[in-house]
């Protein structure tokens, strides 16, 4: 069954954060804007009283000023450093509560830049920037896949499904991270017309084997209802799934 | 009854969801972050030399609308929804004043016109997610005042 949106109660104290595998909401402090806005080009003439514009279709998306505690245990130090490295940042929105699969999210995958040391209020922070790159670009702002951990033996989990409006044609791109290692999991992206009927539309190649984060694009129409499936075999699997339409 | 009681309380933003219904979107709305409605004419300067003030004459018109709205994801009316779906399109927006904190009703004052949903970009403020949300006007439809 669909997800059911929460409404109004999506908080910074309930927002997780992901990146290149690793959690760091332990360590977040702020960050100044998450990008999303399209350039518009006038097009008035002499004659016309107001300047009108219309898109240009470029759209200015990227993670401004994430400034997150100086953690070198597992935490910001290992995900963000050195600057310049290819990096996907998530952050998951949850309502009163732990996001869960059909929650706000707003991802990239990107590279990092010009990450400083600070001190803030007497304790060290990095601040991050981290913008796009060039073939993994989509609308940022998506929804929750999944935001799990799955423990057994062999299991197919149907995550709960996200009900998206209607189809669209412009594909889609959607986010991994696994947090942990020692399991074996497969993952793939479905989509359906009446959240009944499912197939699949895309799959990651992240198994389990190691911590990291893939990212992958969509292409072609989207059904209305959208889900993350996972099929896993040993160990206790701990990993968090984005998507967005463009 | 007109005059000076446009209280924030009575303020309503109507703005178009993907399917062209218009959404009230005014209980997301953060207080104080609305801004627009009217016109600001560029300032072309016809001063000349040997005028002792310096003069203008008015040019284009600029109708820039802005606002911040909390993170909904509430089905079809939520800010979020309604936003994340119509960014780079365009539609009609609409600002209503009511009077002395009641609703806006006939007669009150509106500005309404064909606008491009330029920026939705994603902020922190005091703990909680707001929209950050610029609209620019579009089409051949001038903006203008007019009533409810």
């Amino acid at each position: 069954m669909a997800y059911t949106p929460t409404g109004k109660d999506k908080t910074v104290r309930w927002t997780r954060v992901f990146v290149n595998g690793y959690n760091l909401s332990g360590d977040a402090r702020t960050v100044s804007k998450l990008q999303n806005k399209f350039d518009a080009v006038e097009n008035f003439g002499w004659s016309d009283t107001v300047k009108v514009q219309v898109a240009d279709g470029r759209r200015t998306i990227g993670v401004e000023g994430f400034q997150a505690l100086l953690d070198d245990n597992s935490g910001s130090y290992d995900a963000l450093v050195p600057a310049g490295q290819a990096s996907s940042i998530s952050f998951l929105f949850g309502g009163g509560g732990e996001p869960v699969a059909g929650d706000p999210a707003y991802f990239i995958a990107g590279t990092t830049f010009a990450n400083g040391s600070t001190f803030e209020s007497g304790i060290a922070q990095l601040t991050t920037d981290i913008f796009p790159r060039s073939t993994q670009i989509g609308n940022p702002l998506g929804v929750t896949l999944a935001n799990a951990s799955v423990t057994g033996t062999t299991s197919t989990t149907n995550h709960t499904s996200h009900n998206n409006g209607a189809a669209t044609s412009n594909g889609a791109h959607a986010i991994l991270h696994i947090l942990s290692t020692g399991f074996t999991r497969s993952f793939t992206v479905e989509h359906s017309s009446n959240d009944s009927d499912w197939s699949q539309i895309g799959a990651f190649t992240l198994d389990g084997s190691a911590i990291g984060y893939e990212h992958i694009t969509i292409d072609g129409t989207i059904n209305q209802y959208v889900r993350l499936v996972s099929t896993g075999a040993t160990g206790t699997a701990v990993f968090v799934a984005a998507f967005a339409r463009n | 009854m007109a005059g000076k009681n446009k209280v924030e309380k009575s303020f309503r933003v109507l703005w178009d969801d993907s399917g062209g219904t218009p959404r009230d979107l005014t209980g997301d709305l953060v207080p104080g972050s609305a801004s627009g409605g009217g016109f600001k004419f560029d300032q072309v300067d016809m001063t000349g030399v040997s005028e002792g003030f310096y003069n203008y004459l008015a040019g284009h018109a600029m109708s820039e609308m802005g606002a911040a709205f909390h993170m909904n994801d509430t089905a079809d009316t939520g800010a979020s929804t309604v936003l994340n779906a119509t960014q780079g399109t365009t539609g009609t927006l609409t600002f209503q004043w009511g009077q002395d904190g009641a609703a806006p009703t006939t007669g009150d004052l509106e500005w309404s016109g064909e606008y491009l949903l330029k920026d939705n970009e994603v902020a922190p403020d005091s703990g909680k997610w707001v929209h950050q949300v610029a609209w620019v006007p579009t089409g051949t439809s001038t903006p203008a005042w007019g009533t409810v």
